[in-house]
């Protein structure tokens, strides 16, 4: 079993330097809300409603990040949200100053993420190859692009 | 008349130097600032302002100082950093006093597309969380489109996030 996550990881780790991609913070708020909180958020939704449910879940996502579209997601950034998302999920989220803390046993968010089996190096690659087709319709709507 | 002069030219230094350590107090020194650190020195400094303010006219005018200040710099991400940052410091409550305040400064005369944009898109991310969008609230917006099309972070439950006792479902 470790034998076969070291494989995915180093994989993943692969994948990830291969993959020409953007990802913006506006471009992950809504593919999470989209994807993990589909039951919740309208497929229809525009990226400002898609940040607020998160934010209002604890799921944080800052205004200076989700306005700047050349900073770009780490595989951290994004480990944290796949992670909060996992502990709101488990019923196990711990809510400080409106975001989810990052559980005191892990010292990143890829770690807890590691140490609990989310998966999260296969979505970030994922999320990689989605972005190479370039940014969401939502998030170039909220930016005037189209 | 030596002591009255003495005495006139202490009261008029430590006048001087008062006024200067008021002015560089209002100067927040955003043209030296790491553009990364802009952002929370301009939040920090509009939340100090409406904790000690008498009236929102004084944080107004504090506000348009403030964006006075990142005007000067010349530089458009300092000038957007220190939007988001008023606007969020002020909040849902005092957002369109903010606006008047940064549409009154020099940003917007300088720079008055990048103010129009941002304004903009931080008061639309800051009301979006009056409601809409929500399944469980109602609302939304049904012409949008939307559509993501193969969605990365859908997982079906192939991955370990969701409960699957309860697929979907936060706790």
């Amino acid at each position: 079993m470790k034998i076969l996550i070291y494989f995915i990881v180093v994989l993943s780790l692969i994948f990830s330097v291969s993959v020409q991609a953007d990802p913006t913070f506006a471009d992950l708020a809504v593919l999470l809300a989209k994807g993990q909180f589909k039951e919740h958020v309208l497929a229809d939704a525009s990226l400002e409603e898609c940040a607020a449910f998160l934010n209002q879940q604890g799921v944080c996502f800052s205004l200076f990040d989700l306005m700047d579209t050349e900073r770009r997601v780490t595989k951290e950034d994004f480990a944290r949200v796949i992670g909060q998302s996992k502990l709101l999920f488990l019923g196990e989220a711990d809510v400080v100053d409106g975001c989810i803390k990052k559980p005191d046993d892990a010292t990143t968010w890829v770690d807890y993420c590691l140490l609990n089996d989310v998966g999260s190096s296969e979505l970030w690659v994922r999320f990689l190859l989605r972005m190479e087709n370039g940014s969401l319709p939502e998030v170039d709507q909220f930016f005037g692009r189209r | 008349m030596r002591k009255s002069i003495a005495y006139s030219a202490v009261v008029v230094f430590l006048f001087a130097g008062l006024s200067i350590s008021t002015a560089l107090a209002d100067d927040l020194g955003l043209q030296q600032m790491d553009v990364d650190k802009v952002g929370q020195t301009v939040k920090k400094s509009v939340k100090k302002a409406y904790k000690s303010a008498k009236d929102k006219s004084e944080v107004n005018s504090q506000i348009a100082a403030i964006m006075d200040e990142a005007a000067k710099t010349g530089n458009e991400q300092i000038i957007k950093d220190a939007i988001i940052a008023v606007m969020e410091a002020g909040g849902e409550d005092n957002l369109e006093s903010c606006i008047a305040a940064i549409n009154g400064s020099q940003a917007n005369t300088d720079f008055p597309e990048l103010v129009k944009s941002t304004v903009s898109s931080t008061k639309a991310l800051i009301t979006a969380n009056k409601g809409g969008g929500k399944k469980d609230q109602g609302g939304g917006k049904k012409d949008q489109g939307g559509g993501t099309g193969g969605n990365p972070l859908d997982d079906g439950g192939s991955l370990n996030i969701r409960d699957k006792d309860i697929p979907g479902t936060p706790v």
